[in-house]
C-alpha cells in the first residue's frame, strides 16, 4: 500500500490544520497543482471562499490574518449544512412572527466571532441586493437585516448560509425582544441618574464630614436633600414596586427590607433636617440604592446575553412542501396548510411534515428522530411515514394521514416543552433563603422598637434602623444569581449555552451521566475506517461513482475519495441497483459499488470491475478522539457513566467495549420513551448527554440535559445546554465551572452569615449608629460581589491547567 | 447576486484631511518651541547668568511662555489634529465646514503668537496655565466656540449611528473646558493688556485651581484619552479590550473630576473641609484613571511582540505607562501628610512632567507617527529614526524625573529639618538648600535637552517621509450609507411614553437643582458678611498696588509663595501662618506653586529699603549664592502714576473699601509716599528722580507684604 | 468661602448636563451593544473610486 506522508497545511478558509492532502481548488484556470493554489480542508470552505472570491471580498482574509488570530473559533463548514433550504421564510406566517414592521429581522448567527466576521457581514448590502441595511451584534451574535422593499428573505438567509454563517430567525414577536431592550435602556438610566447625583451628593457629604460647620453646612445639608430626592423616588422606584407586589402576594421577597430601609431612613432625615439635627442619611441611601441597582443591571445584562439563542423559530414545522392542487399539477405550499387526504410530493433530502401513506415511488428513509436508530428504511408504496423521517434517497408521493398539529413528534415536541416547564418551578435556593432571613430580622427590629419605646423611643427606632439598614439579605439577592450569572458568561465563553441558571445548581450535585452512542460519543458521520485499494484510479472511480448519490454511506465514501485527493472519472451514465449500490460503464468497464455481506459490526463495501473486486473499503461510525480523556476525567471526578443508545446491540457493545463501559452501563435498542424511564429510575440527580434531534424526552427526564452540536433550535427547547462546539470538550469544563460556583456560593454564604450575626448583634446593642449601618450594608454587598467575580477568576487558572 | 449597484441609500464623501496636516505640522513647530523655551527656563534656574539681564528673558517672563506653549499650543494643536482626523472617520463624514476649520487653525495660531508676544512683555494675569490677558481670553472663547460649532456639526451629520467612546470625551473636553475658561477668567480690564479678576484671595485660590486641576484634567486627560482609544486599536489593529470597561470609566470621569480643585491648596488658607473634599475625591479619581490605562495596555493583549518592532505602540505603550504613574502620583500627592512634604517643591515638578513629557508627548508622538504615513499615503521614512527617537526621548524624560524627584525630596526634607533638642530649623537659611540642588538643575536641564533632540530627530524623519510621499495623488473618495434609523423606532405606545418621561425627568432634575440654587442665593445675601469686612485690614495704597503689578508683571509667583502653611516648618521659618483676611483684596491671588526662592507672605520689614534696593540691583551682592536673576531695568524705568487713579477706581468697584478721595488722588499720593521712601535712599543710590522710579513702587509693595493685621491694628 | 456659591451650581449643572445627556443617549440605544462598537470602529469604510482599488488604504 502506499503511505501518504502528512503534509502539514492549513484551510486557506478556516485555518485548521488539514493532515491528508487537501481539497485542491480547481481555480477556473484548470491548474490543480503549484504552490499558489489555495488549499482546503473540505468542500464547505472551499464553496465559502469561492463566493468571497466573486464578490472581490477575499480582504476578508487579510483583516482576519493581519494579527494574531482574533478568530478563536474555526469556522468550519458542514457540507450538508450548505444546502440547507430556507424557502419557508417567505411565507406570510414567518414575516408577521418574525419581523416587527415586515421589512426587519433579526437572525442569530452560528460562528460569527471577529472583527472580520462584523466586515464581512455588515458589507451584506453590497453584493446582495436584496438587503438595504445589516447591523451586527456581536455579543448577542445577531444581525439584523433591513431587506429592500419585495426583497426575499430566504435568499438573504441562503446568502448567509453560504458565508458559513448558519442563520436562524429569531422570534421577534412584538413584545419580547423590544420589552427587553426597552427594559434594559430604563434600568440604564436609572442607574445613571442614582450614579450622577450620589457622586454629587458625595460632595455635600464629604464636606460635612470634612468638618464644614455653620451657614455652609446648612447649606449643603438641603442641597444634599434636594439631590436625593430623585434617587430615593425615581431610582429606587424598582424596589418600592416588587416590594409592593411580593406583599400583595403575602410573601416577602428580599425587595421589602430595602424598600423599608429607605423609607424609614429617608424618614428620619427629613424629620433631623427640620429640626436641624446632624445625623442625615441622604448620602448613604442614595448610594445603597446605587449600589444595588447596578448590581442587579449586572446580573440581568450577563443573563440576557447569553440565552439570546432560545427564542428560535422551529424549523421544524415550518417547512414547504409541494401539494398536488389539482390532478397533475403541483404547486409549493406551506406544510401547516395542509388537510387530511391530500397527495403530497416528499423530494430527496427534506424532512417529512405529516403521517402519510405512500401512493407511488420507493425511497429509503432515515427515522433517527423518531427512533434514535441510525440505519435506514426502505418505503414503498403502502408503508406509512411518519413526520420528522427524512428522505434519504428516492422520492415519492404521500397521502397525508394527519396534519402536521397532530403527528407524534408535534406530541413529543409539546411533551417536553411541558416538562421543561415544570422544572423551572424548582423553587430557587435564594428565595427560600431570604424568606427566613427577612422573617427573623423583621421580628428582631419589632423587638428592640417595643423594648425601648416607653425609655426612648428614638433610641429604639435608630437602633431598629441600624439593625434593618445593616442585615443585607445581599448574599441571597447579588451574591448567588451573580454567581450564577459569572458561570453562564464562563460556559458562553467555551461555546456552551446554557438556559438557565436552574441548571447550573443541578450540575454541581449531578452523580450519573447518561451518553447517548450516535453522534454524541462517536461523531455521527459515517466515516471510512479501514480500506484497501491497489491505484490512486481506483478512488477517482469510487468518487466518480458515489459522488451525486445522498445516501450518508456514499457521501462517506465520497468525502474519504476526496480527501485522499483523488479525482472523479466522469462516468457517461450511472444506474442504482435494485439491491443497493450503484454501478457505472466507462471506457470498456463496468464498475460497480456493492455492499459485502459481512458478519462485522461496521458495513463493508467492494469496488468490482467487470465483476472482479479491485478494492473493499469498511464504513462504520468513528469514535470521537477526545471521548476517552473526557471518560476518564469524569469517571476521576466520581461521576458513574452509562450509555443508552438507540443502535443495534452489537454496534453499541463495541463501542462500549472500547470506551471502557461495563456490561450494565450499556443499554442498546431504546427508543427514547424508554430511555426517559431508565433515566427517571435512576434517581434525581441525572446529566443526559446526547444529539439534540432524537433524545428530546431523554433531556426532559434527566435533571440537566446537555445537547451536542444537534440542531439547535429543537435540542434548546428540550435540553438546558448546548454545545456550539461539535466535541466534548467543554464537558470537563462546565463539571468545574458548577463547582466553582458551588464554592463561591458556600463562600459567600458563610460569609454573609458571621457579617449579618456580628453586624446586627451590634445594631441591637446600639454599637451602630444608622450611619455605620449605611457605610457597612454596601460594604458588605460589595465583598460578595467581588467575591462572587474573583470565584471565576480563581476558575480561569483551574481552567488553564486542564 | 449581481455586483452591487449602489442604492440611493449609499453615498459618496471625502475627508478633510488638510486641516488635519496643518494641525500636524503646527504642533512640531510649537512643539519644539516650546520644548526650547523650557530648556532655557531650566538653563536660567542651574545658572543665573543665563538670564541676560534683559527684562522680555528673565525665567520670570519664560516660565508661563513655556506652560502655555507646552499645554495650549504643543498640546492644543495635538489634540485639534487627532480630534479632526478622527471623528471624522468616526463618524464617516467630513468636517461640518471647512472655512471653520480654517477659522479654527488660523485663529489658534494667532492667540499663541498673541502669548508668544504678551507674555514675555509681560502682560500677564499670573494666573498659572491661565496668564493670558482677557483681549486674548475673549479671542480663546471666540475660536473655542469655532471649534464646537464645527465638532458638533460633524456629530449630527454622521453616518455611524453609534458614537465611539472616543466622541464622548471630545464631546467632555468641548464642553468643560469652555464652562472653566469663561468661569476662571470673568475680570474687569483695566488697560488693554491688564485686568483684575473679580474674586480676590482664598476665593481667587479656589476659582484658579478648579480651573487649574481641571484644564490639565480636560485640556491634557480627557482629549488624550480619547485620542488613546482610537489610535491605539487602529495601530495595533486590535479592538479594545473592554468597550463596557470604557463607557463605564468615562461616566465615572465626568462626574467626578469636576470637584478635584482643592488639593492644590493643602494646608493653605483654605477651609479645612474644602481640603478634605479635594482630597477624598482625588484619592476617587485613581479608579477611573487607572481604569483607562489599564483598559488601553490590555488592549494588545496577543501582540505585544508587535511592540518590539513598531514604534508608534512603544510611544503609546510608554505613555500609558507614564499616565498610570502620574494618575497614581496625583491622588498620593493629595493625601495632606505627603502634600505636606511635595508642596511647593519639585515633587511636583516631577509629577508634571512625569504626565506631560510622558503621557501627552509620547502619544502625541505616537500618533503623529501612525498619522504622518496615513495622511501622505506613503511609508514613514525611516523606522530606525524613530526608535532612535524613543530611546533618546525615554533616557531624557528619565533624567529629567529623577533629577526632580531627588531635588524635590533633597530640599524639603532640609527644609523640613528640626533640631530635636533646640526645636529650631538646621537649615535657617534658604539659599542653602538651592545651593545644594544646584547640580540636579544641570541634570533636568540636559534630560530636557535630549527629549528636545529626540523631538527633532522626529521633526527630521517626518520631513523626509512628507517630502518622499507621492505627490498629486487622487483624493481618496468614500462610500457609506446613509444613518439609518434606530432599529425599533416606530412610534409606539411605549414610545411616546418614553418620550413623555425625557421632559417630565428633565424638569425633575431641574427643579432639584433649582431649588438647591435658590436656596444657596438666599445665604449669600446673608453670608456676605460671612467674611469680617471692618475686619479692620487697609487696603493697598496706590503706591503698594503699583509696586504689586510690578509683582504680577515679574512673573514672581513663579519663584516665591505668598503662603505660609499650617505647618510646624513654615511657621518656624517664614512667621505666623498666612490667614485668609491676610489676602483678601489680592486680585489676583498671589499664593504660587513653587519656592525656587523663600516664600514672602511676611516678608514685609524684615529687611530695610536698602537691603531691597541691593538686592534687586544684584542678588548676588546681598545673598551669596542666589540664583535670583538682576531686575536692573527696574531701575531705568517710571512708575506709571498716571494709570493709578483707574485701578483704584476699578478696585473700588469690586468690593475694596477705597473711597472717592483716596481714588481722586491716587496718583498724587503715590508720588508723595514714593518721595518718602527715595528720601531713605538717596544717599547710596546715584540715581537722579529715584522716587518715580518703578523700584520705589516694588520696595513699598514688598515692605507691605504681612503687614495686614499689624497696620489694621496701628489704624484702630 | 462665599465662592461656593459660585462653583457649586456650575458643577451642579455641568453634572446636570452630562447626567441629560447619558439619559438622552441611553434612551437612543447608544449603550444597547457595547461589544461591536470596538470591532467596527478598526473597519473603514471603502474607497469608491476605481484607480485606488487595490492600493492599501487607511
Amino acid at each position: 500500500m502506499k503511505t501518504m506522508t502528512p503534509t502539514v497545511a492549513f484551510c486557506r478558509h478556516c485555518q485548521s490544520e488539514i493532515s491528508s492532502p487537501a481539497v485542491q481548488s480547481i481555480s477556473r484556470t484548470g491548474s490543480r497543482t503549484g504552490p499558489g493554489v489555495p488549499l482546503f480542508c473540505c468542500a464547505g470552505c472551499e464553496a465559502v471562499h469561492g463566493i468571497l472570491e466573486k464578490h472581490g471580498l477575499t480582504s476578508f482574509y487579510q483583516l482576519r490574518d493581519a494579527n494574531p488570530p482574533i478568530c478563536a473559533v474555526p469556522m468550519q463548514v458542514a457540507i450538508e449544512d450548505m444546502h440547507r433550504d430556507y424557502r419557508a421564510y417567505d411565507e406570510p406566517g414567518f414575516l408577521k412572527a418574525a419581523s416587527s414592521d415586515g421589512n426587519r429581522v433579526r437572525f442569530f448567527l452560528e460562528g460569527m466571532s471577529c472583527s472580520a466576521c462584523v466586515w464581512l457581514l455588515e458589507k451584506l448590502p453590497d453584493f446582495c441586493t436584496d438587503v438595504i441595511s445589516a447591523r451586527v451584534n456581536m455579543a448577542a451574535s445577531t444581525i439584523e437585516v433591513v431587506r429592500r422593499p419585495g426583497g426575499s428573505f430566504s435568499f438573504i438567509a441562503t446568502t448567509l448560509n453560504q458565508l458559513g454563517y448558519k442563520p436562524h430567525a429569531l422570534k421577534t414577536d412584538e413584545s419580547t425582544i423590544r420589552l427587553q431592550t426597552r427594559e434594559r435602556r430604563y434600568d440604564l438610566i436609572r442607574i445613571g441618574i442614582s450614579a450622577a447625583l450620589t457622586g454629587n451628593i458625595m460632595i455635600m457629604a464629604v464636606s460635612l464630614y470634612g468638618g464644614a460647620t455653620g451657614e455652609l453646612a446648612w447649606l449643603f445639608q438641603i442641597v444634599a436633600a434636594c439631590l436625593s430626592v430623585p434617587v430615593l423616588s425615581y431610582g429606587a422606584w424598582p424596589f418600592y414596586r416588587s416590594a409592593l407586589a411580593s406583599l400583595r402576594l403575602r410573601r416577602l421577597n428580599i425587595d421589602v427590607p430595602i424598600a423599608l430601609a429607605i423609607l424609614v431612613g429617608v424618614l428620619t432625615s427629613v424629620v433631623s433636617l427640620a429640626r436641624g439635627g446632624t445625623d442625615l442619611y441622604f448620602d448613604s441611601l442614595s448610594m445603597l440604592v446605587f449600589l444595588l441597582l447596578s448590581s442587579r443591571f449586572l446580573l440581568k445584562s450577563i443573563q440576557d446575553t447569553n440565552l439570546q439563542a432560545t427564542h428560535l423559530e422551529d424549523d421544524l414545522l415550518v417547512g414547504t412542501v409541494e401539494k398536488e392542487v389539482r390532478s397533475g399539477v403541483w404547486a409549493e405550499t406551506s406544510a401547516s396548510v395542509l388537510q387530511i387526504g391530500d397527495r403530497v410530493k416528499i423530494q430527496v433530502g427534506s424532512l417529512v411534515p405529516i403521517d402519510g401513506l405512500v401512493d407511488s415511488g420507493f425511497a429509503k428513509v432515515n427515522a433517527a428522530v423518531l427512533t434514535g436508530e441510525s440505519a435506514n428504511l426502505n418505503v414503498s408504496v403502502g408503508d406509512v411515514v411518519e413526520a420528522g423521517c427524512r428522505y434519504v434517497s428516492g422520492d415519492s408521493v404521500l397521502r397525508v394521514l394527519k396534519t402536521p398539529r397532530q403527528t407524534r413528534l408535534a406530541g413529543i415536541l409539546k411533551e417536553t416543552e411541558r416538562l421543561a416547564e415544570t422544572k423551572s418551578k424548582f423553587v430557587h435556593l435564594s428565595d427560600l433563603g431570604a424568606q427566613y432571613f427577612i422573617a427573623i430580622v423583621f421580628m428582631l427590629a419589632t423587638g428592640v422598637v417595643l423594648f425601648f419605646f416607653k425609655a426612648n423611643p428614638a433610641e429604639g427606632i435608630s437602633r431598629a434602623l441600624a439593625l434593618i439598614i445593616v442585615t443585607c439579605p445581599c448574599v441571597f439577592g447579588i451574591a448567588i444569581p451573580l454567581s450564577m450569572a459569572m458561570a453562564i458568561r464562563k460556559a458562553a465563553r467555551r461555546g456552551v449555552i446554557i438556559k438557565s441558571a436552574d441548571a447550573i445548581e443541578k450540575l454541581w450535585s449531578a452523580q450519573k451521566v447518561f451518553f447517548d452512542k450516535t453522534a454524541t460519543l462517536t461523531t455521527g458521520k459515517m466515516t471510512v475506517v479501514r480500506s484497501c485499494y491497489s491505484k490512486q484510479s481506483d478512488l477517482g472511480i469510487l468518487r466518480g461513482l458515489e459522488q451525486d448519490q445522498l445516501h450518508p454511506i456514499a457521501q462517506s465514501l465520497t468525502r474519504y475519495a476526496t480527501t485522499e485527493g483523488a479525482a472523479a472519472v466522469q462516468f457517461q451514465s450511472i444506474e442504482k441497483l435494485a439491491t443497493g449500490g450503484v454501478s457505472g460503464f466507462i471506457d470498456g468497464f463496468t464498475y460497480k459499488v456493492r455492499p459485502l455481506p459481512g458478519s462485522g459490526i461496521n458495513a463493508n463495501f467492494g469496488l468490482f470491475q467487470n465483476e472482479r473486486i479491485i478494492a473493499d473499503f469498511e464504513v462504520g461510525d468513528e469514535i470521537r478522539p477526545e471521548t476517552f480523556r473526557v471518560l476518564t476525567w469524569l469517571r476521576k471526578a466520581g461521576l458513574e457513566t452509562h450509555i443508552l443508545s438507540g443502535d443495534r446491540k452489537p454496534i453499541v457493545d463495541q463501542c462500549a467495549a472500547k470506551l471502557g463501559f461495563s456490561q450494565t452501563e450499556t443499554r442498546a435498542q431504546m427508543t427514547p420513551e424508554e430511555k426517559a424511564k431508565v433515566i427517571i429510575a435512576s434517581g434525581s440527580n441525572s446529566v443526559m448527554i446526547g444529539d439534540g434531534a432524537n433524545d428530546a424526552s431523554a433531556f426532559a427526564a434527566a435533571s440537566v440535559g446537555i445537547a451536542v452540536h444537534g440542531s439547535l433550535d429543537v435540542s434548546l427547547r428540550a435540553a438546558d445546554m448546548y454545545l456550539t462546539q461539535p466535541n466534548l470538550e467543554s464537558i470537563p469544563a462546565l463539571f468545574q465551572i458548577a463547582r466553582s460556583a458551588k464554592s463561591a456560593i458556600y463562600r459567600n454564604l458563610a460569609f454573609s452569615a458571621s457579617f449579618n450575626i456580628a453586624a446586627g448583634a451590634l445594631a441591637i446593642m446600639g454599637e451602630m449608629t444608622p450611619l455605620w449601618a449605611a457605610v457597612l450594608m454596601p460594604l458588605s454587598s460589595l465583598t460578595v460581589l467581588l467575591s462572587a467575580l474573583f470565584s471565576s477568576r480563581q476558575f480561569q487558572t483551574l481552567e488553564a491547567r486542564t | 447576486m449581481s455586483n452591487s449597484a449602489p442604492s440611493k441609500t449609499v453615498e459618496t464623501f471625502m475627508y478633510d484631511d488638510d486641516i488635519v496636516k496643518k494641525f500636524t505640522i503646527a504642533t512640531l513647530v510649537w512643539g519644539g518651541i516650546a520644548f526650547l523655551v523650557g530648556i532655557i527656563a531650566a538653563l536660567q534656574l542651574a545658572s543665573w547668568q543665563l538670564n541676560f539681564g534683559t527684562s522680555w528673558f528673565t525665567f520670570g517672563r519664560l516660565r508661563p511662555l513655556h506652560t502655555n506653549a507646552a499645554i495650549f499650543a504643543f498640546g492644543g494643536n495635538a489634540i485639534f489634529a487627532g480630534i479632526y482626523y478622527s471623528t471624522q472617520r468616526l463618524c464617516k463624514a467630513r468636517l461640518f465646514n471647512d472655512t471653520l476649520s480654517k477659522i479654527h487653525f488660523w485663529g489658534w495660531q494667532l492667540i499663541i503668537v498673541a502669548a508668544a508676544v504678551t507674555l514675555p512683555l509681560g502682560l500677564t494675569q499670573s494666573k498659572e496655565y491661565a496668564e493670558l490677558e482677557w483681549p486674548i481670553d475673549i479671542a480663546i472663547t471666540v475660536i473655542w466656540v469655532v471649534f464646537a460649532v464645527n465638532f458638533f456639526g460633524t456629530l449630527y451629520r454622521r453616518r455611524e449611528r453609534h458614537m465611539y467612546v472616543a466622541i464622548w470625551f471630545y464631546i467632555a473636553t468641548i464642553i468643560t473646558v469652555a464652562v472653566l475658561h469663561i468661569v476662571n477668567s470673568i475680570e474687569i480690564p483695566v488697560a488693554w493688556f491688564q485686568s483684575y479678576p473679580v474674586y480676590a484671595g482664598v476665593q481667587d485660590a479656589l476659582v484658579q485651581w478648579w480651573y487649574g486641576h481641571n484644564a490639565v484634567a480636560f485640556f491634557l486627560t480627557t482629549p488624550f484619552l480619547g485620542l488613546m482609544y482610537y489610535f491605539l486599536p487602529k495601530a495595533v489593529n486590535r479592538p479594545v479590550y473592554s468597550y463596557r470597561l470604557s463607557i463605564v470609566h468615562f461616566w465615572s470621569l465626568v462626574f467626578i473630576y469636576i470637584w478635584a480643585g482643592p488639593h492644590h491648596l493643602l494646608y493653605t488658607a483654605l477651609p479645612d473641609w474644602a481640603q478634605t473634599l479635594g482630597m477624598v475625591f482625588s484619592i476617587m479619581l485613581w479608579a477611573p484613571s487607572w481604569g483607562g490605562m489599564i483598559n488601553g495596555l490590555l488592549t494588545l493583549r496577543g501582540s505585544w511582540d508587535k511592540v518590539r518592532t513598531d514604534p508608534v505602540l512603544k510611544f503609546m505603550v510608554v505613555a500609558l505607562t507614564f499616565y498610570g504613574m502620574a494618575t497614581f502620583e496625583g491622588p498620593l500627592l493629595s493625601i495632606k501628610s505627603v502634600s505636606a512634604v511635595g508642596h511647593y517643591t519639585d515633587w511636583i515638578i516631577a509629577h508634571v512632567h512625569g504626565g506631560t513629557l510622558g503621557w501627552n508627548g509620547f502619544l502625541t508622538f505616537g500618533m503623529i507617527y501612525y498619522l504622518i504615513p496615513k495622511l501622505y499615503r506613503t511609508e514613514l521614512h525611516s523606522v530606525r529614526l524613530a526608535n532612535v527617537h524613543f530611546w533618546i526621548g525615554t533616557v531624557g524624560m528619565l533624567m529629567y524625573l529623577l533629577a526632580m524627584y531627588t531635588s524635590g525630596f533633597t530640599q524639603s526634607m532640609m527644609l523640613r529639618a528640626i533640631d530635636p533638642i533646640s526645636g529650631k530649623l538646621v537649615y535657617p537659611d534658604f539659599v542653602e538648600t538651592v545651593v545644594r540642588i544646584i547640580p540636579l538643575y544641570w541634570v533636568r536641564a540636559i534630560g530636557g535637552v535630549l527629549y528636545l533632540i529626540g523631538f527633532l530627530v522626529m521633526c527630521w524623519n517626518i520631513f523626509k517621509t512628507c517630502r518622499l510621499a507621492p505627490k498629486h495623488l487622487e483624493a481618496e473618495v468614500y462610500r457609506a450609507s446613509k444613518m439609518t434609523e434606530e432599529s425599533n423606532e416606530p412610534k409606539t405606545a411605549w414610545h411616546r411614553r418614553l418620550e413623555g418621561l425625557m421632559p417630565t425627568f428633565s424638569v425633575l432634575v431641574l427643579v432639584s437643582i433649582l431649588i438647591g440654587s435658590v436656596i444657596e442665593i438666599l445665604p449669600t445675601l446673608v453670608a456676605h458678611t460671612y467674611t469680617p469686612a471692618n475686619s479692620g485690614v487697609v487696603p493697598y495704597t496706590a503706591l503698594e498696588l503699583a509696586g504689586r503689578d510690578l509683582y504680577v508683571r515679574e512673573g514672581c509667583y513663579n519663584c516665591h509663595s505668598q503662603m505660609i502653611r499650617t505647618l510646624p516648618e513654615d511657621v518656624l521659618r517664614y512667621g505666623k501662618a498666612s490667614l485668609p483676611e491676610d489676602s483678601m483684596y489680592d486680585r489676583p491671588f498671589q499664593w504660587g506653586s513653587k519656592r525656587t526662592g523663600p516664600d514672602l507672605a511676611r516678608i514685609g520689614g524684615k529687611y530695610p529699603d536698602l537691603w531691597h534696593y541691593r538686592h534687586m540691583l544684584d542678588p548676588r551682592s546681598v545673598v551669596q549664592n542666589s540664583i535670583m536673576p538682576a531686575y536692573d531695568w527696574l531701575f531705568d524705568k517710571k512708575t506709571n502714576f498716571a494709570i493709578l487713579e483707574r485701578k483704584l477706581e476699578v478696585m473700588q468697584s469690586l468690593g475694596v473699601p477705597y473711597t472717592d478721595e483716596d481714588v481722586r488722588n491716587a496718583a498724587h499720593a503715590a508720588r508723595a509716599e514714593a518721595e518718602i521712601i527715595a528720601a531713605g535712599l538717596t544717599g547710596d543710590s546715584p540715581i537722579k528722580g529715584l522716587a518715580d522710579r518703578e523700584i520705589i513702587a516694588l520696595i513699598a509693595y514688598i515692605q507691605r507684604l504681612g503687614k495686614n493685621s499689624e497696620k489694621s491694628e496701628g489704624k484702630k | 468661602m462665599n465662592i461656593i456659591v459660585l462653583l457649586l451650581p456650575i458643577a451642579l449643572t455641568l453634572a446636570g448636563g452630562f447626567a441629560f445627556a447619558f439619559v438622552y443617549s441611553s434612551a437612543r440605544g447608544q449603550f444597547d451593544d457595547l461589544e461591536t462598537p470596538a470591532h467596527r470602529m478598526l473597519l473603514d469604510s471603502d474607497i469608491a473610486n476605481e484607480s485606488l482599488k487595490g492600493q492599501p488604504h487607511e
